[in-house]
């Protein structure tokens, strides 16, 4: 593959935080981990695990899980969410935190899930075309291990209208 | 997702980059950001 895909991919995401100062990107990188966090901790977060994890009071955090339903997140309500990225319902991406069995929406979630979490994890998926299966490790920093060799990935661009949290039911693969 | 859309294929080296590059290296980066203005 090219490096032209990889730095039009790069492009095509960062395009979602254009016209955002930092703090404002910094929030919405943190409200993400802070929603994928409690998913893997306990399947889904509720408005106030996420209130207390970014130090919000009940209101601002139920205004950002309205938000975050009419943007179409899995599951969401002013009160809770129970996917983003990651999820307690099935998808062909499994992802395995010690003995907790959870899934990604999309192959390219898995990659930066466990540096989120802060947790290696173990990520089985099958190829689309051969039903091949496809098994990889994943640690915070990086992957560590693939299998086969020569697995590739195919990556849904987000347009230029694309949402900040670049978070959604995203690639195909 | 919103608006025009486009695929890539990219190898597992690649869309690692990608991947670290877009959501772990901001989010370290937001939470060093945080954590050195609680500081001050």
């Amino acid at each position: 593959m090219s490096r032209n895909h990889l730095e039009e991919a790069k492009r095509a995401w960062g395009l979602g935080y254009e016209g955002l100062s930092q703090e404002e990107i910094d929030q919405k990188v943190l409200a993400f981990t802070a929603i994928v966090r409690g998913i893997a901790m306990n399947g889904a977060v509720s408005a106030t695990e996420f209130s207390r994890a970014r130090g919000l009071d009940a209101g601002q955090a139920s205004e950002i899980f309205t938000d975050l339903a009419i943007a179409g997140l899995e599951g969401a309500d002013e009160k809770r969410i129970v996917g983003a990225a990651l999820t307690v319902n099935p998808t062909p991406h499994r992802v395995r935190f010690e003995s907790k069995q959870l899934y990604a929406w999309c192959a390219l979630d898995t990659l930066f899930i466990p540096g989120f979490v802060g947790s290696m994890a173990t990520v089985e998926s099958r190829c689309p075309t051969s039903d091949a299966s496809i098994r990889l490790t994943v640690t915070p920093e990086r992957v560590e291990t693939v299998d086969p060799i020569g697995t590739v990935i195919s990556v849904v661009l987000p347009g230029a209208g694309g949402t900040g949290l670049t978070i959604g039911p995203a690639s195909p693969t | 997702m919103q608006g025009r859309q486009g695929i890539v294929i990219l190898t597992i080296a690649e869309a690692d980059k990608l991947a670290q590059w877009h959501w772990v290296e901001r989010q370290r980066g937001a939470e060093a950001r945080v954590l050195k203005s609680d500081l001050l």
